[in-house]
């Protein structure tokens, strides 16, 4: 059966991708897009972003519904100025999903000062700049829906990728505070924390630790993109609901706690 | 002369002298206040300094700093890096040193519930709990074969060792759901350690909250 635009779950909702360059990102977008949203494609590399756009949007490339918008949201002037952007070529975003992320594998002994600063300007800054930046406008709406995709990584850690975990650790914490603060503004704010990802950053993972993670999943197989669509999508569709301040857990059972 | 008691490195931003006296006894405290070594290299070079003096180490204990606890809406970025990375080289050398004792050894990471469960008001210090508790997570699977345990001790409402919470309303009510009373006591912070250095060898990458029952 083939739905009608309208009649899709998110037709007329605006949503925000940031990290959309990235794998996950990108199917991430791809699957809003097939829900009905309005995307809003973002990459720091406009190139990569084109590249993104010609591989898996290319079947839809007149729709109207697609717009690429690379940008920088390094500083918070940066995210503001995105924004503004973003607003002048559409309108405010309805939704946020943020998919902006980079791990190394590196054994924590090995790491100099200035290491952290790095895992935490990709992996934190960038999401709290655009995040600053767009609540004051859902606050005068009173509506709006983030979505942060996280990492088991930073709910239970994992060996050589000490940094990622911190800031994922930081990711979620504040995901939390903002979700309280803004539960009142009719804001909703909940993480998503998917095992390692095929074709993402599991790619990049030493492989004995991999391996050791494929061993542990209770559902003998690897997470993968597709996976993650029902809980963002659920996540997505709930503007009004009574979820907030949740880390959904996306793991194959190897987290039940 | 060797103390009986077994040795702790304390490391800190400016924990309360209550604190330091109740964990002064059951423990053989060495001090290392962070705010006179602001720059990781400085830190580094003063925890070689001590190397000798923290030869019978048995347990680290790093104090996470607070922020303010006046309202603030947006994360102090600047602060928030400063504190991590000050926090992880002194991780990174502790576990070095660690790993080479040949007996069980223990890292503590003392720290505010609020990285856990977040705070509208104080975004900074959630943030920066948020962060070592991941960090906690992840250490804590790589040092363990070498009898390294690494665990963090989520303190809630702990004002006489430095740890205010800001109680708006949100966190008012939480407290008024348990009976315990709101405040955490240095005694209790103590006692804590003392089970983890005595104890808790089966225990790593967790989380022992310290907060009179605020988040079950």
């Amino acid at each position: 059966m083939v739905l009608k635009d309208h009649n899709l779950p998110l037709t007329g909702q605006r949503v925000l991708v940031t990290g959309a360059s990235g794998y996950l990102g990108s199917h991430m977008a791809r699957a809003l897009y097939d829900a009905g949203a309005r995307v809003i494609l973002h990459g720091r590399n406009a190139e990569k972003l084109d590249q993104v756009r010609a591989e898996l949007f290319g079947d839809v490339a007149g729709s109207g519904r697609l717009i690429c918008l690379p940008g920088d949201l390094n500083s918070r002037e940066s995210a503001q100025a995105y924004l503004h952007n973003l607003i002048t070529a559409t309108a405010v975003p309805d939704i946020l999903v943020n998919c902006m992320g980079h791990a190394e594998d590196k054994p924590f002994v090995f790491h100099q000062p200035g290491d952290s600063r790095a895992s935490f300007a990709a992996n934190l800054h960038p999401f709290v700049h655009i995040s600053e930046a767009l609540l004051p406008h859902w606050q005068a709406r009173a509506n709006g829906n983030l979505i942060n995709m996280a990492s088991i990584t930073g709910l239970v850690g994992q060996p050589m990728r000490s940094l990622y975990g911190a800031a994922k650790g930081a990711v979620i914490a504040y995901c939390k505070t903002l979700a309280r603060r803004h539960a009142v503004d009719n804001i909703r704010v909940n993480c998503i924390a998917p095992q390692v990802v095929t074709g993402g950053l599991a790619d990049k993972m030493n492989p004995k630790i991999k391996a050791l993670l494929q061993a542990t999943t209770p559902i003998q197989r690897d997470c993968v993109a597709a996976d993650l669509v029902a809980p963002l999508l659920m996540l997505a569709t709930q503007s009004q609901g009574f979820m907030t301040g949740e880390v959904v857990n996306v793991t194959g059972g190897l987290i039940t706690w | 002369m060797v103390s009986s008691q077994p040795q702790l490195l304390l490391v800190h931003a400016g924990l309360t002298p209550e604190a330091q006296g109740q964990l002064a006894q059951s423990f053989a405290l060495v001090e290392l206040d962070l705010r006179q070594w602001p720059e990781p290299a400085q830190l580094a070079a003063q925890l070689d300094l001590m190397g000798e003096q923290l030869s019978h180490v048995q347990i680290v204990v790093i104090a996470v700093p607070m922020a303010s606890i006046a309202a603030e809406q947006q994360l102090d970025t600047l602060w928030f890096e400063a504190c991590f990375e000050q926090i992880f080289a002194t991780c990174k050398f502790a576990a070095q040193r660690l790993m080479n004792l040949e007996h069980p050894t223990q890292l503590v990471l003392l720290q505010s519930v609020m990285g856990e469960v977040g705070h509208p008001a104080a975004v900074s210090t959630s943030v920066l709990a948020g962060a070592t508790l991941g960090l906690v997570k992840s250490l804590a699977k790589e040092v363990a074969r070498y009898q390294v345990t690494v665990n963090a001790v989520a303190l809630g409402n702990a004002p006489s060792l430095g740890y205010q919470l800001y109680l708006d309303d949100d966190y008012a009510r939480l407290f008024k759901m348990t009976g315990l009373g709101s405040e955490v006591t240095a005694q209790q912070v103590n006692a804590a350690l003392v089970f983890l250095q005595q104890g808790g060898m089966a225990m790593t990458g967790q989380l022992l909250r310290l907060d009179s029952g605020m988040v079950i």
